[in-house]
């Protein structure tokens, strides 16, 4: 356990820094969005009034305040968490790969601690969920912070409330933030299970060569096919299985493909790693 | 401890953050907009059962609310999980779900698609909605019949020879007697327009007896036509459907011109397909016909009356209509919302002084509950309420 933890914030420190970039990237660029499309709607409004040369309430009466959804809707507020995604996408590769191809082979430090190998598999596996579900938290801060600026911009006879439930009706949002707190460990833990497979490819490649390419794109698209094989039956077979029994199929594929990413990490990591 | 420090933080502000989060949306949830019909005048028990579906605006935000009477507004949930419950949970086929459970798996849910009697419930589909089917090819129909009380199942197929090719084709109306079903379909070619069939089923034998073709939209370069089916989707057992052939002549600039509307009424009991002759006064207004059983509606709004002809199809007769008088002034107003079912008139009228819910005798027009749908919670006070489509519910 000690050395699962001194891993986990080993692998936690490596990644910081450019972890706060990305952190402020976001920051930066949605703040800056809530003060342009706020600023823009706001000139559009001043400009409508000073055209037709109406009052303010006037303009009120013949057109409907908006709300917050301006800036949620707008590029600058979901470009960041799509750069985020691609970002964090990309590390899942990297965190194996910096271990062979760094300045030093770092892996062979990493395989000769004197703790089970599967170790550094669950902790680089927590590093990315503690990665992901960090830039999750910074959004959920940064909405009422965004919330802020933009009702300090717009006054209050042009604006409507925006609550917490209408951010529902943003795709990417009911995709990050799923309706309850259920659903958000379902779907976060979907999100493992596909991390941990792409783990698994990579170990195989790295276990087998050449060979290992073709393994892991043979074990990567038998996963992804077990894993989505309920959700892909219950589109073929339109209404057929209710959704308690859909759930179950999942939660039953799930645990096979865990099961089996988990045995085979460590497998390999045991007897077939090359270095 | 301190070389965990930030392993630390960033865990203790995930825990925090998304549970506070979680909280606040379920709080949210509960204070988020909710309505309740507050009764006016007459019996109470009249709204026990009912739930109103709505359409809610106010700004920016759009939401689809259920009302019923004690203020429980179910949202629609907007979530990726919670969209496999919701059609099951309040679905006017729960009942059908909870007693026919194995019975019901792969049916399409649709009030067309479904007959049932005092022994039996029938479910027919096209599969895939006949979705491409080329001319020549097989277009099948599934049957499934269930017998109520043992609870046995029987499915077969039929099919026939698609004579043209269609981009899909849906079941509109089923009907089962003396061993026979007639499954009401519209066919909608690929080469444009709509044709109107009635497939007639030998239940005994599996086969499929006649592929009748009722009407079909007809084309050139002058006149175009379309065709529209009336059902009775309040019931399982529809002895009646009507169906009209509107035809218009191309106009140079602008919409093109009505010249002529036919209504038509098919008796399923004993096949006969009459011409209905509507009243000339009646005729703008056909568009918003209701079949309810053995009764055509055509509800016809006035400044401030709801005028409700009706037309006997046993009789084969117009009988005097009903008037029932509105609250506001539907002209200035929004249309009122109108339906009905179970021998009830129900209306709903957004006024200036809010939305108003009426139920009526069917029959004598006798008010039976007068009532006011009021919001409880909302975050904007000014919004828009529209009456979409009022349900039973089965607790």
């Amino acid at each position: 356990m000690k050395s699962y933890l001194k891993l986990v914030n080993f692998e936690i420190n490596r990644f910081f820094k450019l972890y706060l970039i990305i952190m402020a990237l976001t920051v930066v660029s949605q703040i800056m969005g809530t003060i342009i499309v706020s600023k823009g709607n706001m000139n559009y409004i001043n400009q409508v009034i000073y055209e037709n040369q109406l009052s303010v309430s006037q303009y009120i009466e013949e057109n409907r305040p908006f709300s917050f959804q301006r800036v949620v809707y707008s590029e600058w507020f979901t470009m960041p968490i799509f750069f985020c995604m691609a970002l964090l996408m990309i590390y899942v590769f990297f965190i194996w790969y910096r271990e062979w191809f760094g300045k030093n082979t770092f892996i062979y430090r990493l395989l000769m601690l004197p703790a089970e190998r599967i170790t550094i598999y669950f902790s680089k596996l927590t590093a990315i969920m503690l990665f992901v579900l960090g830039l999750i938290t910074l959004q959920i801060i940064l909405v009422p912070i965004e919330t802020f600026i933009f009702n300090r911009i717009v006054p209050a006879e042009f604006r409507t409330s925006y609550p917490l439930i209408d951010f529902y009706s943003v795709e990417i949002w009911r995709w990050l933030y799923p309706n309850t707190i259920i659903e958000f460990i379902l779907m976060y833990g979907i999100g493992l299970i596909v991390v941990a497979i792409i783990f698994t490819a990579i170990l195989l490649e790295r276990s087998y060569g050449l060979k290992g390419i073709f393994s892991a794109v043979a074990y990567s698209v038998l996963s992804f096919g077990i894993l989505v094989a309920p959700v892909i039956l219950s589109s073929i077979y339109t209404s057929y299985f209710y959704p308690s029994e859909i759930l179950l199929m999942e939660l039953v594929t799930s645990i096979i493909v865990l099961g089996s990413a988990f045995w085979i990490a460590n497998q390999l990591l045991k007897y077939k790693i090359r270095v | 401890m301190k070389k965990y420090s930030i392993m630390i933080i960033i865990c203790f502000a995930i825990i925090t953050a998304i549970s506070s989060y979680y909280i606040q949306l379920a709080i949210a949830s509960k204070n988020a907009v909710s309505f309740t019909i507050e009764t006016t005048s007459g019996d109470k028990k009249e709204i026990d059962n009912l739930m109103l579906q709505a359409s809610y605006q106010s700004g920016d935000s759009h939401r689809q609310l259920y009302i019923t009477k004690d203020a429980a507004t179910l949202q629609k949930r907007r979530s990726i999980i919670s969209n496999l419950n919701t059609p099951y949970e309040i679905s006017k086929y729960q009942q059908y779900f909870q007693e026919h459970r194995n019975f019901m798996r792969g049916k399409y849910l649709s009030p067309g698609n479904f007959f049932e009697d005092d022994v039996r419930i029938i479910h027919t589909t096209a599969p895939g909605n006949g979705e491409n089917v080329l001319k020549g090819n097989l277009l099948t129909m599934d049957i499934s019949i269930l017998d109520k009380k043992s609870n046995d199942s029987l499915s077969f197929d039929v099919s026939t020879t698609a004579q043209v090719s269609y981009n899909f084709l849906l079941v509109n109306n089923v009907y089962a007697d003396n061993g026979e079903i007639k499954i009401l379909a519209t066919g909608y070619p690929s080469n444009g327009g709509s044709e109107l069939h009635l497939y007639t089923v030998d239940v005994n034998k599996k086969t499929l007896l006649y592929d009748a073709l009722l009407a079909k939209e007809a084309s050139d370069v002058d006149t175009n036509s379309t065709i529209k089916t009336f059902t009775d989707d309040n019931k399982y057992q529809k002895d009646y459907f009507v169906y009209m052939i509107d035809k218009y002549k191309r106009q140079e600039e602008g919409a093109p011109k009505l010249i002529s509307s036919q209504l038509y009424l098919y008796n399923n009991k004993n096949n006969e397909n009459e011409k209905l002759t509507i009243p000339e006064e009646l005729a703008p207004k056909v568009d918003s016909l209701l079949l309810q059983g053995s009764e055509i509606f055509i509800p016809v709004f006035s400044a401030d009356d709801l005028q409700l002809n009706r037309y006997n199809i046993e009789k084969k007769q117009w009988e005097k209509p009903l008037h029932i008088q509105l609250a506001s002034d539907v002209l200035n107003e929004m249309v009122p919302f109108l339906q009905i079912a179970n021998d009830k008139i129900y209306i709903s009228e957004s006024t200036t002084g809010g939305h108003l819910f009426f139920i009526y005798d069917l029959r004598t027009g006798k008010s039976l509950y007068e009532g006011q749908i009021k919001q409880e919670n909302g975050e904007n006070a000014d919004y828009t309420l529209c009456i979409e489509l009022l349900t039973e519910i089965t607790h």
